[in-house]
């Protein structure tokens, strides 16, 4: 029995981050797929992954945090350069983010190539570390997230301009330092898809938290990696919720280009 | 470590380069207290989050030995890698 106890104090902080993460992500997620620039998130984490991985190069041995910093800076840049594509080339602005995520994830790469287990970090990059947090940590990031959660959905004109691609780079940044490209993606889009296809805006917090309970618990009893198992958890419910939805008249938001009956 | 009869009981990363499951953390966690253990031992290319959530867990503290010539910026050549690596295990022994 001291196994389970000892689990649990693994697994809790993981579940506590991984829930405040996910939830502060639904806002964010439902103005990407509103403005139909999915990929940004991954081009602003790769973008900030970029910035860490130059600082920690080019200044050796300045500070950690000197390193997360310059990944900030990257990151902001980057929701800068987005913005000014947005207002002079605004139908190409998807086309233009997809090219910088793969530029600099490119540039990622050369500048691993000669680092030895380059391709190790850049996978805990992709897949996350969220086991390793701890209850301080929670503790660090509750009042971060939660000023983040609030300028995000209590001030109207947040969202909009400028201000939107600075929080979403702050956020974005924060949240792939510890939970990693795969899961930001998987908990800011796949809520946000299914918030577009019901009627109840509280559906899409319940979906997530639901999907990183299921996820981190789950990853604990089948002994798997937590960060690819959240993923597969979100894209799991996606399936059942999507079917479910379709299924069920009353809590379905009808879609304009959605006329088929599923077979009832 | 072999000459120097050092074993290592236990790896963050079961498989290098794979984040390891919740289970393999506890049981890792488990053994640590089991037994007496020197230290958490990381290469400085390592990331320091999970060396440092080992230590925090288990109250061992981190060493980060050079692992090769260059690695740290006392280890200049085989001798100095070699007094580096030894004066950091010398220095855990000594605190206990």
């Amino acid at each position: 029995m001291i196994e389970l106890i000892e689990l649990i104090d693994i697994a809790a902080p993981a579940l506590l981050v991984g829930l405040l993460i996910a939830i502060v992500h639904v806002p964010f997620g439902v103005e990407v797929i509103k403005r139909g620039i999915i990929f940004i998130d991954l081009a602003i984490a790769q973008i900030a992954a970029l910035g860490f991985l130059s600082a920690e190069i080019i200044l050796e041995d300045a500070h950690p945090f000197i390193h997360g910093l310059s990944a900030f800076v990257a990151a902001i840049i980057g929701g800068i350069v987005f913005k000014f594509i947005e207002k002079h080339q605004p139908n190409l602005q998807e086309a233009w983010i997809g090219v910088f995520f793969v530029a600099s994830a490119s540039l990622s790469v050369l500048i691993l190539s000669d680092q030895p287990h380059g391709a190790e970090e850049l996978n805990h990059l992709l897949s996350g570390q969220v086991l390793f947090t701890t209850y301080q940590d929670f503790l660090f990031y509750l009042p971060v997230y939660l000023i983040l959660f609030v300028i995000a959905t209590q001030i109207n004109r947040a969202m909009q301009g400028l201000s939107f691609y600075v929080l979403f780079a702050l956020t974005i940044t924060l949240s792939v330092q510890i939970v990693g490209v795969y899961v930001v993606f998987a908990s800011l889009i796949i809520p946000a898809l299914i918030f577009t296809q019901v009627t109840n805006n509280k559906f899409p917090y319940v979906f997530t938290i639901i999907s990183i309970v299921v996820g981190i618990t789950g990853s604990t009893l089948l002994d798997v990696p937590a960060g690819p198992s959240l993923v597969l958890t979100y894209f799991a419910m996606a399936l059942l919720s999507t079917a479910a939805i379709r299924k069920n008249p009353v809590i379905r938001h009808e879609l304009p280009d959605n006329p088929t009956e599923p077979n009832v | 470590m072999s000459f120097l009869k050092i074993n290592s009981i236990g790896f963050i990363e079961e498989k290098p380069g794979i984040s390891p499951s919740s289970k393999h953390l506890a049981k890792l966690v488990e053994t640590a207290e089991k037994q007496d253990v020197l230290a958490v031992i990381r290469t400085p290319y390592d990331p320091t989050a999970p060396s440092e959530w080992l230590s925090e867990k288990t109250g061992l503290s981190t060493l980060t030995l050079p692992f090769t010539v260059g690695g740290t910026p006392k280890a200049t050549n085989l001798f100095e890698l070699m007094d580096e690596t030894l004066n950091q295990l010398n220095s855990v022994l000594e605190n206990r």
